[in-house]
């Protein structure tokens, strides 16, 4: 099991002289001798008018955090207790992230997405979420691309920010969303056979979509931003996916080559990134071939 | 070029170019995400003979200026010694793992096959740069041939050496590839190693004086130089700048 990550600026930060909003980070926790992957990418809101850079930093190394210490707390990670797992995660999370938004000025530097998926080494099994939008690319050992990605009403997601500050109109908006019984919609493109979709209400997610994983029937998860979503000339995130999964040796910094190589490519034939970009793998290597996994909720 | 011993369980893998063997660490062991493979080629022959040493202690002051460069970890290494044969002592190895404790100086003896040794190092490069590349490493090459005298009676020309050095790069497995020829002691030889340099589209000809230890000392700084200044253009399209010696 390797784990590697990798961000860039997009086109209309770059040309307008502001810094890249999204951040990426990977790594291993070791707990008492067993070592569990993460990898993890936040998305700093561009409409925030504000510095989420910043932000998209602390909300990262806020999971990490929370990572570690829950993981202490449960002597590691087991399915049989992902529910409360997973709770207290939520918790630590805010915890974490209310204690680093003391850094910087504004309260809306922190309005940062999250997606982040955590695994036991030794078991394949984890935890991964979607906490506003971004998406999750499952590569599975027969071939198959399982690429989740949130879809919010109005393209507003709750971020971890709004359970720490009163952001105003935005607070409002997301109360507003909940009464209104709008859903938010989790797609995964599974590439010629129809997408599964699954519609959750805003409340159901107001935490983030957290949901235990069995990955040993995969051979590699990757994060990313909804920049993924958003190259020029029109491409899908799916055949993004493809060309940035699509890795030729898993040593060291794997990730970082594919996404230099694949996105040079991706820019030969015009595709480039308009938005920010970011990345995290961690490389699994499961040879099960069993996708039924995938139907859970 | 094909691979031929690539054992999971060793350090090396071993390719067969056109006509001979070159060896490289193995791919899944490197962790960086682009590498500038650097070859110094020593001529051997009788000639040289009095200034082994001082040539290879030469060659371990260019080992220890490029494991203190910032860009050490990009860096990989390549040594072979000519006379009419070819010899790697050693094959592609990232920087800081060579052990130039092991280095031993070897008797001059032969002739010079100038030509071959310059085709072998940029064909080497080629062929472990396309085994990089493919693997989703940035790569870009350069390499030193040091001698003190002409060619005698090598199979490849000077046309097939700057066919061979355009050829990484055209195939785009090599960004750029420099190729320095530098004369120790070849005063009576200028006018054809640069005749040499210029037929093969060689990237510069430096004289780099005698076999003294003060010159071989300027040499190792240029070379350590050079390699520097080209792992710095990697990523940049194109290759380095040549360096003033």
């Amino acid at each position: 099991m390797n784990a590697d990550h990798y961000f860039e600026i997009g086109l209309s930060h770059k040309r307008a002289g502001t810094p890249c909003q999204d951040y990426a980070y990977s790594g291993k926790l070791n707990i008492a001798g067993k070592f569990f992957h993460f990898a993890v990418i936040s998305d700093g809101c561009s409409g925030a008018e504000a510095e989420t850079d910043v932000g998209s930093r602390a909300v990262v190394y806020s999971f990490v955090e929370a990572a570690f210490r829950t993981l202490i707390d449960f002597d590691g990670y087991k399915p049989s207790v992902a529910p409360q797992f997973i709770a207290q995660m939520k918790d630590e999370l805010l915890r974490e992230l209310k204690r680093r938004s003391e850094f910087s000025r504004l309260s809306r530097d922190y309005t940062a997405t999250l997606v982040a998926v955590l695994l036991d080494e030794e078991t394949s099994q984890g935890i991964e979420v979607i906490f506003g939008d971004g998406t999750i690319i499952h590569h599975h050992a027969n071939g198959e691309l399982y690429v989740t990605s949130a879809e919010w009403p109005d393209n507003t997601p709750i971020y971890p920010s709004n359970h720490i500050f009163d952001y105003g109109a935005m607070t409002s908006h997301i109360r507003h969303l909940i009464a209104s019984g709008q859903t938010v919609k989790y797609s995964a493109d599974i590439g010629i056979r129809k997408p599964m979709v699954m519609s959750k209400s805003p409340s159901d997610v107001d935490r983030g979509f957290w949901r235990p994983i069995d990955a040993s029937h995969v051979t590699s998860i990757s994060v990313c931003s909804d920049g993924i979503e958003q190259f020029a000339v029109e491409i899908s995130a799916r055949e993004i996916a493809e060309e940035l999964t699509n890795f030729k040796n898993l040593a060291g910094s794997f990730l970082k080559r594919r996404c230099l190589k694949g996105l040079k490519t991706l820019a030969d034939n015009g595709h480039v990134p308009i938005d920010d970009f970011s990345m995290a793998t961690i490389y699994v290597g499961g040879t099960k071939d069993d996708t039924s996994v995938e139907a859970e909720v | 070029m094909k691979l031929i011993s690539d054992d999971p369980h060793t350090e090396t893998i071993v390719a067969q170019a056109s006509n001979f063997q070159f060896s490289g660490v193995r791919p899944d062991s490197l962790g960086a995400t682009e590498y500038t493979l650097a070859t110094i080629v020593t001529d051997i022959t009788g000639s040289t003979g009095g200034f082994e040493d001082e040539i290879l202690k030469m060659r371990k002051l260019v080992v220890d200026a490029c494991k203190s460069n910032p860009r050490a970890e990009f860096l990989m290494l390549r040594t072979t010694e000519f006379n009419s044969q070819i010899k790697e002592t050693q094959g592609f190895k990232e920087v800081n793992a060579v052990d130039t404790n092991s280095w031993s100086a070897t008797r001059a003896h032969g002739v010079t096959h100038l030509f071959d040794a310059a085709a072998e190092a940029i064909e080497a490069t080629n062929g472990y740069g396309e085994i990089l590349s493919n693997q989703d490493f940035n790569v870009n090459g350069v390499v030193f041939i040091i001698t003190d005298g002409d060619d005698t009676g090598s199979i490849n020309t000077p046309s097939t050496i700057k066919m061979l050095s355009e050829l990484g790069v055209k195939e785009e497995h090599l960004e750029s590839l420099n190729v320095i020829l530098i004369g120790i002691n070849a005063q009576s030889y200028h006018a054809k190693l640069t005749r040499f340099q210029q037929d093969a589209g060689l990237q510069q000809y430096v004289d780099a004086g005698n076999a003294t230890a003060s010159d071989l000392a300027k040499l190792a700084k240029f070379i350590a130089a050079s390699i520097s200044s080209q792992s710095q253009s990697l990523g940049t399209g194109g290759p380095s700048q040549a360096l003033t010696f």
